[in-house]
């Protein structure tokens, strides 16, 4: 057994290593994260302008006024949210990899507080911007269908439609504060152990 | 969408796969305890030292910044999964105390005595873990210090510490696994 610095030393450095890295799993690896980054990076823009083509579509053809107004701030309401994601949701530039372990907890840290609190305001600049346009087109669509009808009657066929989409919005505004709690944890843990170091 | 041509060997990434192999393939084990999941780690940090040794600047040495990459993705590594829940591990007080008490958390079944040594290792924080497995590769205080970013006064005391907790809990294992 291991009586001074050398011995527990040498017992350390006698252990096998934990096998090797071929050349060619590393480019592997290296190509599949560059895939990962281009697709995900892809996958936003891909979703937002599939939005935008069929709003437009709408703002432009529709024959309803309320309809082509609901488009146009769906449009807007898109872009707005490409742009905060841009802002606020792409990473923290890295420290180096060879920075000392604080740095790099720092930076982790960060990351999560940063992402933790995009979550927390999710209903604030993800849902809330289509609030409007969506009860504006449901209300629209419903004024073409029946032009003309009684206010009760409207309410009627808007009723569930309405309590559908709003249920769905609260759903996903519901989802992402929680996601944001979960990352409370994360970053407390985080927090102890750069306070150790 | 994948490129024709493999990507190019960075600059240094053969002379440090080379170098510093065996040591990685160690640290590892440190911070992994199942062999699919540590030659995985070894991995991550034969592609992070891959994808970074092209920005190395040279303002610390090649060696710190090797071991530094590669704490810094293991450390990485144990905080994201789930799986080793960093609220578990123990600071080193507590280290000590569980020590001496013969914590059951920290018996270990293994008659290795080089995977036991694994074991308790795995049972600290990161940076007292990164500062310990420094250490076991053989680097002094001074090196230590520089390489984890902390006084060498602090690495000092640390390595004392754990150094000291893991000679007694080594030998008390021996003695239990003789006795058997």
């Amino acid at each position: 057994m291991p009586h001074d610095d050398d011995d527990l030393r040498a017992l350390w450095q006698s252990a096998p290593a934990a096998g090797s890295v071929s050349l060619d799993e590393l480019r592997k690896r290296e190509r599949a994260l560059s895939l990962r980054v281009k697709v995900r990076n892809g996958a936003e823009y891909v979703a937002a302008a599939f939005v935008v083509v069929a709003f437009t579509f709408y703002a432009v053809r529709a024959p309803s006024l309320g309809v082509r107004a609901s488009s146009w701030l769906t449009v807007l309401a898109t872009a707005f949210v490409v742009w905060k994601l841009r802002r606020d949701g792409s990473p923290l530039p890295p420290p180096a990899l060879g920075a000392p372990l604080g740095e790099s907890l720092a930076h982790h840290r960060a990351s999560l507080v940063r992402q933790r609190d995009l979550l927390r305001t999710a209903p604030l600049w993800y849902v809330g911007p289509f609030v409007v346009p969506m009860v504006l087109f449901q209300v629209s669509v419903a004024l073409e269908r029946s032009p003309g009808a009684p206010f009760a009657v409207l309410m009627r066929e808007l009723a569930r439609p309405l309590f559908v989409s709003l249920l769905v919005f609260a759903a996903i505004a519901f989802l992402n504060v929680r996601a944001a709690g979960k990352l409370d944890a994360k970053i407390e843990a985080l927090k102890k152990v750069a306070d150790d170091l | 969408m994948l490129d024709a041509a493999p990507p190019p060997v960075p600059p240094r990434y053969a002379t440090v796969a080379e170098d510093y192999g065996p040591a990685l393939g160690r640290l590892v084990r440190g911070y992994e305890a199942d062999p699919d999941r540590q030659r995985d780690l070894l991995q991550d940090i034969h592609l992070a030292l891959w994808r970074s040794l092209p920005t190395f600047d040279g303002r610390a040495s090649l060696r710190t910044w090797v071991y530094r990459v590669a704490h810094n993705v293991a450390v990485t590594h144990v905080l994201k999964s789930a799986r080793h829940r960093p609220e578990r591990l123990l600071p080193i007080e507590s280290f000590e105390e569980a020590c001496s008490a013969g914590d059951a958390v920290l018996h270990t079944e293994q008659r290795d005595a080089v995977a036991r040594l694994a074991t308790l290792v795995r049972q600290l924080r990161p940076g007292d873990r990164q500062v310990i497995l420094l250490y076991l590769e053989g680097f002094d205080h001074a090196e230590i210090a520089e390489m984890a970013g902390i006084s060498p006064e602090n690495a000092a005391t640390k390595v004392h510490r754990i150094k000291r907790v893991l000679q007694g809990a080594l030998a008390r294992g021996s003695e239990d696994h003789a006795a058997r």
